[in-house]
Order: C-alpha cells, then structure tokens, then sequence
C-alpha cells in the first residue's frame, strides 16, 4: 500500500475511534467503512467494523439506518466529517511492531473473541502501558471497553431502582475495599436510584458501572 | 382556588409550608425531609440536581455546585460582599451586565435569581407532589436586613419559578407569626436565628395587632456549616496525627468527612457522645486500608466551636445598642435555624437574654410555618396580625455637592411615603436629575445607587425659586418608587426603582419558561 493510502487509513482508524468513543456508532462506522474501502485487508478495521454493526444489531431502533443489510455500503454515504470528533486522544500509528507485541495481543484478541472480556481489558491495557501509541491497542481497548460496559449494565439491571447495603458496619470491615469503592457504598440509602448514584459518584462511568455490578454480583448490594 | 403556599429561602436549607384545616404542615420532600438543602449541580454527566442528591456531591464537583447563592441575592459584582464570598466559594462568579453577580456551572452562565429560582421551584414542586394540585402563588421569606434590590431578585427568582409572590416577608415576622404572636398581646420580642450560613438577630415589637422590626443586625457568613468544618479540621488532624495521610486534597475523602462531620455536630445536640466511623478512608503508601474510627465528645465539640458561636453575642449587642434597648427589655426570645438545636447556642441564647428561649415550633421550619400563616392570610383575607416591616437602610436622593440627603430612615416602618421640597442651584436651570440612593453615609457617593431619573420642562427661573416635590414611597414588599414633580408646571416623573440584578419582565418570563420545561431532576 503506499504511504498517502496508508496515512489516509490510519487517519480514517482513528477518526472512527473517536466518534466510537462518543458512542456514535454512526460516525464510526462511516470512517470505519471508507477505510476498509481502502484496505479491505486491514484485520483491524474488519474487528471494529463487525463489533459496531454488533452492537447496532443489539439495539435496532438506535440506529435503523445501520441495520446488518447495510454490511459494506459504500462509504460515501456516510458523512464522517460532518460529525466532530471531541475526546479520544489523538495517536499516531506505530509502523514497526516487536513480535512478543503481536503475541500479545493475539492472545488479547483470542479472550475478546471468546468473550473473555476482563481478560482481554488486562491483557490489552498491559500493552497500551507498555506502548501508549499504538493505534489499533488502544481500537481494541475501547472495543472492550465499551463491551464490558454494556455487561454491567446488563448485570445491573433497571437503573431506576434503588440499591441497598446488606452488610452491617462489621461485615463491611471484613470486605477489602479501596477508598473509592467504600464512597460509592456510602452514597447507597435505600432512597437514591441507581442512575443518580452513577451521577453522585462524578468518579468515570466505567469504573462505577464495573464497581456497582460487581457488588450486586457479590450481593453487598441488592 | 389553588393553595397558597409559604416558602423559607434559606442560604443552606429551604422548607415549604401549607395550612391545611386551620393548621400550619411542613412539607417533606420526596426524602421524607422536611427541609431541602438550597444547592443546584450539574454533574459530570450533564445531569442537573437540585437539594439533597446535589449537596451529596458538592464536595467531590465542587466547581460546578452551588450553594448559599442567597449571600449573593442584589450584591453588585465589585461589592464587598462579593469580594468576600469569592474565596469562600468552589464556583465561579463572573461578571454580569450593568456590575451584577452571576455563576458559572459547567459552562453555562446563571443569574443569582435563576438560582434562587431552581430552589423555589424545586420547593413548589415537593408542595404540588403533597397536595396533588398545581401551586401558583406563594408568600417568601427574606432576612430583614434585605434590601431594595435584594427584595426584587427575591420577587424575579419567584417568577421564575413559576411563582405569583403574594407578599415578601421578613424571616423575623415569620417566626414571630409562627409563635402565635401579634394577636393582640403587647411587648418586644427577639428572634435569634443561627441557620447553616448566616446569623440574624432582629428585635421586633408587637402591639394592637401589629408586629414591628425595631432593629436587625446579622453576619452572613456565620453558620452551622462553620461548625461542621471545625469538626471537619479536627477530624483531618487527628487521622494525619494517627496514620500519618493526610485527608486534605482527597475530595472523595472530604465528602465523606463533611457529612459525618454534620452528622456528629446534629447528634451531639442529643446524646453527650457520638462515634465518627469511616471505613476504608484512605489506603497507605503499601496499599492497606485505612479506616477513620472516632469518639466525639459534646465537650470536645464544644470546645471546637465556642468561638464561633460566641460571635454572635456582639451581634446581638449591636442590635440591641440600634435599637436602643437592653436583653431586659426583652419579654420572649424565640429560636430560629436549625443550627439553635444546639445546647451551647441555648445556653448562650439563655446567658445573653436572661431568660430561657421559647422551643415550641421546630426552629428549621418555624419561619416556612409563619410563611404559609401570612399566605393563608391573604388567601383566604382573614383578620391577622398586620405585619410591619422597617426599611433596613435609609433612602434619599443626591443633592448639591454630592450630599446625601436623607428622606426616609433607616428602620422606618413600611408602607411608608415620605414627600419633601428641592430647588435649583443654578439660574434657568430646565432640568435636574434624581438620583436615588440607599444607604447610611452623608456622602452619595459612598451610597448604592438605586435609580436615577430627570425631570425636565422646568420653566426658566432663578436659582432657589423652582419647588420640586420629591415623593418617596415604599409599599408593604419594601419596594421602592420615587416620583418627582414640578409644583409650578405639575410635571412629573417617576421611577419605581429596578435595582441591580433584578432581570427584565421579559427574561423572567424567558427563564420562567425554560425552566417549566426543564427536566431538573428532583431528589429529596
């Protein structure tokens, strides 16, 4: 592939990554989709492309427009400039690889693909800690991301509910909790809804959402 | 006929009241309390919160949480006041059109009655939920050291909440209504009121149905929450002390340690000691859970706080020196402010007026109470106590060489109209401009400008000559209108005076709608 094709990709990869991050599955499928026109060979782009048309699947009436039969329309037809890209760091792509990272995230891709996802998170987080630029680690991650979170929300059920403690004072001392777990477990009375839990904590969604799954999994919350 | 409702608008706390078959009832919220706390957020998600759910992250989003906007209620962005509220508050106050406050919360820029709105509206809101009917008009509450200005942004913030203000009335009279007082018994009373930001003391005098502010004096940045830092400070000390880690730059941390703070201070009002107990606070440098484990002692709190509380005996002494008076003069003190709760405060309160304080209505609501007694009043127009109000500072206009001449004072009962006669100080002059003030200094300048206007038209005539009659008139709200008019020509303006802060008739109404719509979201 020569260089401009290529820089072209992996401007299209990271554009997709960002409005990804945003949740607009539309943006991201729409660069996602020029980029597999210009390389329709690139692994990466194919993982990302079938995760968002996933999660499309799971939530038809978000977005009827990218419905399954849409699989590999032209690009064209999708604006992704029109949209603003705003948060997802920008990166640049990493051109030469070590072989132990590409094990690595082989193995990484295996536990997402076998729905491993926790697994995946750490492996992937390993590499990013150890190679923060790299493009399609950080494209996985966020995948994963995303994927775990919707599980916990799964797991967490109607968020218009309110949570209770079922542990006295004694029994919650017996837990090993980190400071920002036991502030979560202290806003829990009884009285306020799952949702504005989420919102008291101000802490990032995807810890308080891992957080509060995995006490109602454990049963400290019910 | 919808119900009338009484709000108490308070810098830390609001409560709403109704009487409902003759008796007055405190509205709880959808909590089950009584009161809610007065504190608007936008949290991290875009998410707007209001009471309770908003004051639980105020520490941990402190930036985009307000609270106490009431200190700042007709305060011009340079005033002393806002200079001082700056270093005290986590939000931001930026700058308004025509030199009024306003705050930043996550980008966005609020009007300090748009604030104040939030809260009443909430405030209507638990009173619809209760009574299963839309509320439309309300009698508020407001210290009675407010001024003009304060007044009409008070007014504004009931607009904008969707509210027809029947009547603004000093926190004060409030209680004193709540008491039962001004149904025909003679004699002085004090309202001493320590609530969760500010401290008023205000001696009123009752006679032939009529309640009177003598004199008012107050420090609004005095409070319960003074106390609870002092817990706060001594709780972060003492684990600094113990496990080495210090608490201070933890927000997690503080917000836990601040509502356990008030928590200990409240149950300390009834038991001599209480436990302090915060798991997992922090984590040491190896990774282990620390947890904060503390007996507090009533007199370890006491101890902790007396200096504040002492504060407001000297203030309590200027108001009586205003009104030249002593605590003997005193028949009946009553308790305002949840903060009264407190023994020291009693046994100050009982020291200072040398005789036990009335405890009868529960002093967190007993000013929504009075409230809600005046709004059913002028409901239903029954016979009741005639509430008299004093202006808190004087009025007058400029006058040559920029004296300041005075022409109602300070502590005048409202309504109140006053007229006198000005001339020219120049030959011919065809015109002079009226220049209303508020404020106690002889000098206009040192003043708050209120208004100004011209009367032109004046027939040519030598200086002295002119007879300019200038009319001030405060009705029954404290809200002031000047109007000046010239005897010979019968030509006249007026002005009734929009102060600073106070928002257009049509961004009321604007934000009055926009906030209908709003899905502010509402949590005991």
């Amino acid at each position: 592939m020569d260089p401009t094709t290529q820089s072209e990709v992996t401007r299209l990869l990271k554009r997709g990554l960002n409005h990804y991050g945003l949740g607009d599955l539309e943006g991201a499928i729409a660069c996602w989709e020029k980029a597999r026109a210009l390389d329709p060979n690139n692994q990466a782009v194919r993982d990302y492309l079938e995760t968002a048309y996933e999660e499309v699947d799971r939530t038809p009436n978000s977005h009827p427009e990218l419905g399954p039969q849409r699989r590999g329309a032209p690009a064209a037809q999708f604006d992704d400039d029109a949209a603003t890209p705003r948060s997802f760091p920008e990166v640049e792509v990493e051109l030469e690889r070590s072989a132990k990272g590409d094990e690595q995230l082989q193995q990484a891709l295996e536990a997402f693909r076998g729905g491993r996802l926790l697994e995946a998170w750490e492996e992937l987080n390993r590499l990013v800690e150890a190679d923060p630029d790299r493009l399609e680690v950080r494209g996985y991650l966020e995948l994963v991301r995303k994927q775990l979170m919707q599980a916990w929300a799964g797991e967490i059920g109607d968020r218009g509910r309110s949570l209770r403690l079922t542990l006295d004072q004694k029994q919650l001392l017996e837990q090993n909790l980190k400071p920002e777990e036991a502030f979560l477990l202290t806003q829990v009375d009884g009285q306020v809804s799952i949702d504005d839990l989420i919102s008291l904590t101000n802490a990032d969604r995807f810890s308080t959402l891992e957080m509060l799954a995995r006490f109602i999994r454990e049963g400290i919350l019910e | 006929m919808s119900r009338v409702i009484g709000i108490d608008l308070g810098t830390t706390n609001s409560c709403v009241a109704v009487i409902e078959d003759g008796q007055p009832v405190v509205i709880p919220n959808t909590g089950g309390y009584k009161t809610t706390p007065s504190f608007f957020a936008v949290t991290e998600d875009g998410k707007r919160l209001v009471g309770h759910l908003a004051k639980r992250q105020a520490i941990t989003n402190a930036k985009n949480t307000v609270y106490a906007a009431k200190r700042l209620i007709g305060r011009a962005f340079d005033s002393v006041e806002v200079e001082r509220a700056r270093p005290l508050v986590p939000f931001e106050l930026v700058e308004g059109p025509n030199n009024d406050t306003r705050i930043q919360v996550a980008g966005r820029v609020y009007t300090i009655s748009e604030i104040a709105g939030i809260v009443l509206r909430e405030m209507k809101r638990v009173a619809e939920e209760y009574l299963g009917e839309a509320v439309h008009q309300a009698v508020i509450t407001v210290p009675a050291y407010f001024n003009d200005a304060q007044r009409q942004t008070t007014r504004d913030a009931g607009r904008i909440a969707g509210l027809e203000v029947l009547r603004i009335i000093n926190e004060p009279t409030a209680a004193a209504l709540a008491y039962g007082f001004g149904r025909g018994e003679s004699g002085k009373i004090a309202v001493y009121d320590l609530g969760g930001g500010t401290f008023d003391i205000s001696i009123l005098e009752m006679g032939k149905g009529l309640i009177e502010v003598l004199s008012t004096a107050g420090d609004t940045t005095l409070g319960g929450e003074d106390l609870d830092m002092r817990v706060l400070e001594y709780l972060i000390d003492k684990f600094e002390e113990e496990e080495g880690i210090s608490l201070r730059e933890d927000q997690m941390a503080l917000q836990r340690l601040k509502d356990a703070a008030e928590k200990a201070k409240c149950d300390l009002s009834q038991t001599q000691q209480t436990e302090i107990n915060l798991p997992f606070i922090a984590t040491d440098p190896g990774g282990e859970a620390r947890h904060l484990s503390e007996v507090l002692h009533r007199e370890k709190l006491e101890e902790l706080v007396r200096d504040v509380v002492g504060r407001t005996r000297a203030i309590c002494e200027a108001a009586f020196a205003d009104a030249r008076l002593s605590p003997a003069d005193v028949d009946q003190v009553l308790l305002v402010g949840g903060q009264t709760r407190m023994p020291l405060v009693q046994q100050l309160a009982t020291e200072f007026f040398e005789k036990t304080p009335q405890k009868g209505v529960n002093p967190d609501e007993v000013v929504a109470v009075g409230a809600a007694i005046q709004a059913s009043m002028l409901a239903e127009e029954h016979e009741g106590p005639l509430l008299v109000d004093v202006t808190p500072l004087s009025l007058g206009i400029e006058t040559f060489g920029g004296q300041f001449a005075r022409m109602i004072e300070r502590n005048t009962t409202v309504p109140a109209a006053r007229q006198e006669i000005f001339t020219t100080t120049r030959d011919n002059q065809s015109a002079v401009k009226i220049r209303v003030l508020q404020g106690e200094s002889d000098r206009a300048v040192e003043n708050n400008l209120l208004g100004e206007f011209a009367l032109t038209g004046i027939p040519p005539a030598p200086k002295g000559e002119p007879e300019i009659e200038v009319t001030f008139d405060i009705d029954a709200n404290g809200i002031v209108s000047v109007s000046a008019k010239d005897l010979v020509t019968q030509q006249a303006q007026s002005i009734q005076v929009n102060p600073r802060g106070t928002l257009s008739p049509e961004e009321v109404a604007r934000l009055a709608e926009e906030y209908a719509e709003d899905s502010v979201r509402v949590k005991g």
